[in-house]
């Protein structure tokens, strides 16, 4: 039995960057056409992050019991109680036990309904394809909402369900069972999305090399774990990487589920703790260093997920 | 190309002139009439077109601002030099908002005998120091809104005194164990600083230079005790106020009472219509009946912003708006409110009976609370970090974790802690 080993994936050649003949010629036309691009980006990235990281090096001082403020330069303080604050180490924990909890579910079940989806065992491929990822077409807010709704023992169908069975209902919106509460309503809007990926990634592969994979002998579930999955490595694992950055910043589900839950803290994660911290209290200097913290936390962790994806030869 | 870049050149000169002429206002203009921004949550629409009618020289313009992070807002906007004129705010929320430099000074620029329009405890909420920042507009004294459906089906008794309302809870809860007196609001800083305030709680007090903070004192121990009892007995059902679901438990009546001021009246009627007819209102239950004390939840000034360029024109608007016969009229009518004015509790509408009571005249327990309440208590300069505060504190109760006196000795850390990082200096 020959075996098949995957082919790297096929890189484009270098598309051919610099022209032959250097034409240097000084024209404005290409600045031009980069200025939009380049106004947006000064005004909403480089400016929002310049200003978050320049507050966050001050702290107000008072003169009397209403005096009036006057922002201080600090230096580095506001992160140094940053890192010895346990508010945020609560909620940087919970963000890692979420992204524990989520990204493993999501990409197993999205990787599973790709692999598929691309088999020949499917019937009604784009319909099922559509459904799967319809979720993700609805807005985050909106899905958590409604999620809000089923997680209600008011309102909600399940809770009546156990009722009927005489079964005692978890209470969905309070004490740890919240989060796994999220958790679900995060897999509902990201599988879909997750296994449009995965799914591009696999038909991408040519034909041949499947055919010649059952020509060899091999069967539908052989094919799909011996060459198809090895082959779409790199894109689960890019995918991996996303989530991750993206349970960082875990935000909409804890803001909007808040008011209905006893469990949700106005720290419950990192960016519901800066927000807090901004837009109730005012605190702009300690909102910024949480922010900044937060993304020099994700940006590590993302760098060291990336070496370890390359170290396997993943991504 | 040359000429193309120059027409570039052009279109962006006249872009750039257009914006920044569009970042002048008109009321910069001098001799024009002066025209005043005006932000609050509530509506004072109709009070404002009154204004404008009469008052030519300085128009009102009013913007309708959602409550959600309404102080945040309006913080940034003063900083930025953009803020209203005229803006409301809350009592909790005036200290926060002189701490942030926020309000004007309103001392000699309203009528001279302004102050004895208002109950004390009422003025005290909008001086501080021997200045005046604001006009109040209404007050939140507090009652018992009450099932008289449940009630009557249970035989319970409207209670009289917190023993009672707890015997009330048991009496219920034992009877049909799918039923509650009370919810244990679990996000709700203002219910429970409306409590403290009957029970004759300080807050906060100041010493010289230095605030003192009080969040546990022995005064409201007993509040603490008793809520902790109903809680742990399971005799009041936990859950965070204006939710969906304690909406729908207090319009089917699995909640049968809700302690809360006067303003829960309209918003009883709007937001649970189903229930109409089988609510009442009762005093507040007392601690001790001889000696009736009211707590207030609510309320609000209308302040003049730090950054108004017309101190003297919208402080002439906010002490017309709150105190004229014909804007209180209004007021009370149109927009629903409960005068701060004690001339407008003498309005005839508040002596006609309320269809969705059952025909009960309600608003005559409530002018009679507003002479209850203790003019002693005062408010932080850090509320705007307190009240979320509370929210994870009593939640935490919710779940079991803390006891209410424990979450309100973390109130009081936090909120110590709190100040101390907003520059506040706090005395132990």
């Amino acid at each position: 039995m020959t075996t098949l080993a995957p082919p790297r994936a096929d890189r484009p050649t270098r598309p051919p960057t610099a022209a032959a003949p250097r034409r240097r010629r000084r024209s404005v036309a290409p600045l031009l056409f980069l200025l939009p691009f380049a106004l947006c980006f000064t005004a909403f990235f480089l400016v929002p992050i310049g200003v978050a990281v320049w507050q966050s090096l001050f702290q107000p001082r008072r003169s009397g019991l209403l005096g009036k403020t006057t922002e201080v330069f600090v230096g580095a303080a506001n992160y140094l109680d940053v890192l010895a604050d346990p508010k945020f180490h609560e909620g940087l924990l919970r963000v890692l036990a979420y992204a524990v909890l989520t990204i493993p579910l999501i990409m197993v079940v999205a990787t599973v309904l790709a692999l598929l989806l691309d088999s020949a065992l499917v019937r009604a491929r784009k319909v099922f394809r559509l459904l799967v990822f319809l979720p993700y077409a609805v807005p985050a807010v909106i899905a958590t909402l409604l999620w809000g709704f089923f997680y209600q023992p008011q309102f909600s169908p399940i809770v009546r369900t156990f009722d009927a069975l005489d079964w005692s209902s978890p209470d969905f919106l309070n004490g740890t069972a919240v989060l796994l509460s999220m958790t679900n309503i995060a897999a509902w809007e990201w599988i879909g999305y997750n296994m449009i990926i995965v799914l591009a990634a696999l038909q991408a592969i040519p034909t041949s090399v499947h055919e010649a994979a059952k020509l060899d002998g091999c069967g539908e579930l052989a094919v799909a774990v011996r060459v198809k999955l090895p082959m779409v490595l790199p894109a689960i694992g890019l995918s991996l990487l996303f989530s991750l950055i993206g349970a960082f910043q875990f935000f909409n589900e804890p803001a909007i589920l808040k008011p209905l839950s006893a469990t949700i803290t106005s720290y419950y994660t990192p960016n519901v703790y800066a927000y807090q911290k901004a837009f109730a209290e005012g605190q702009s200097g300690y909102a910024g260093a949480i922010a900044v913290t937060l993304a020099v936390v994700t940006f590590l962790f993302s760098l060291y997920f990336l070496r370890l994806g390359r170290r396997r030869g993943v991504i | 190309m040359g000429q193309r870049r120059h027409r570039f050149a052009v279109a962006a000169a006249t872009a750039l002139l257009a914006f920044t002429a569009a970042c002048g206002t008109a009321a910069e203009e001098s001799g024009g009439p002066v025209e005043l921004t005006f932000w609050t949550f509530l509506d004072n629409s109709a009070e404002v077109e009154i204004w404008n009618s009469k008052n030519p020289d300085t128009k009102v313009k009013a913007e309708k601002v959602p409550a959600q992070d309404y102080y945040a807002k309006l913080q940034a906007a003063v900083k930025a030099g953009n803020a209203p004129d005229v803006a409301l705010v809350e009592y909790q929320f005036v200290p926060s908002m002189i701490a942030c430099d926020c309000l004007a000074d309103l001392t000699g620029k309203v009528g001279a005998n302004l102050q004895e329009r208002f109950p004390e405890w009422v003025w005290n909420q909008v001086n501080q120091q021997g200045k005046l920042y604001g006009v109040p507009q209404d007050i939140a004294p507090m009652g018992l809104f009450y099932r008289t459906d449940v009630f009557s089906q249970y035989g319970l008794t409207v209670p009289k005194t917190w023993d009672e309302y707890a015997a009330q809870a048991e009496k219920l809860h034992t009877a049909d164990p799918s039923k509650y007196l009370a919810t244990f609001a679990t996000n709700e800083a203002g219910q429970w600083a409306g409590l403290a305030w009957q029970a004759g709680a300080r807050w906060f007090g100041t010493e010289g230079d230095q605030w003192t903070v009080s969040m546990n004192p022995p005064q409201s121990q007993r509040v603490a005790d008793l809520w902790q009892d109903l809680i742990s007995r399971k005799l009041v059902k936990a859950e965070p106020d204006f939710s969906t679901g304690w909406v729908s438990d207090l319009t089917s009546g699995t909640v049968a009472s809700w302690v809360a001021p006067v303003w829960a009246g309209s918003y009883l009627k709007g937001s649970m219509a189903a229930s109409a007819g089988k609510w009442a209102v009762a005093p507040m239950p007392q601690w001790d009946p001889a000696k009736p004390q009211v707590g207030n939840w609510g309320g609000s000034s209308i302040s003049v912003t730090s950054s108004s360029e017309h101190v003297d024109q919208a402080a002439k608007f906010v002490e017309w708006l709150n105190t004229d016969q014909q804007s209180l009229n209004s007021l009370i009518t149109k927009s629903s409110i409960f005068p701060a004015d004690k001339s407008g509790l003498l309005d005839p509408s508040f002596a006609k009976p309320q269809e969705f009571y059952g025909g009960q005249k309600i608003y005559e327990v409530f002018s009679e609370a507003a002479k209850q309440v203790d003019p002693n208590f005062t408010w932080g300069p850090t509320m705007t970090s307190a009240f979320p505060a509370f929210t994870d504190e009593f939640g935490k109760v919710a779940n079991g974790e803390q006891t209410v006196s424990q979450a309100l000795d973390a109130l009081q850390r936090r909120t110590v802690e709190d100040m101390g990082k907003q520059g506040f200096s706090v005395r132990n």
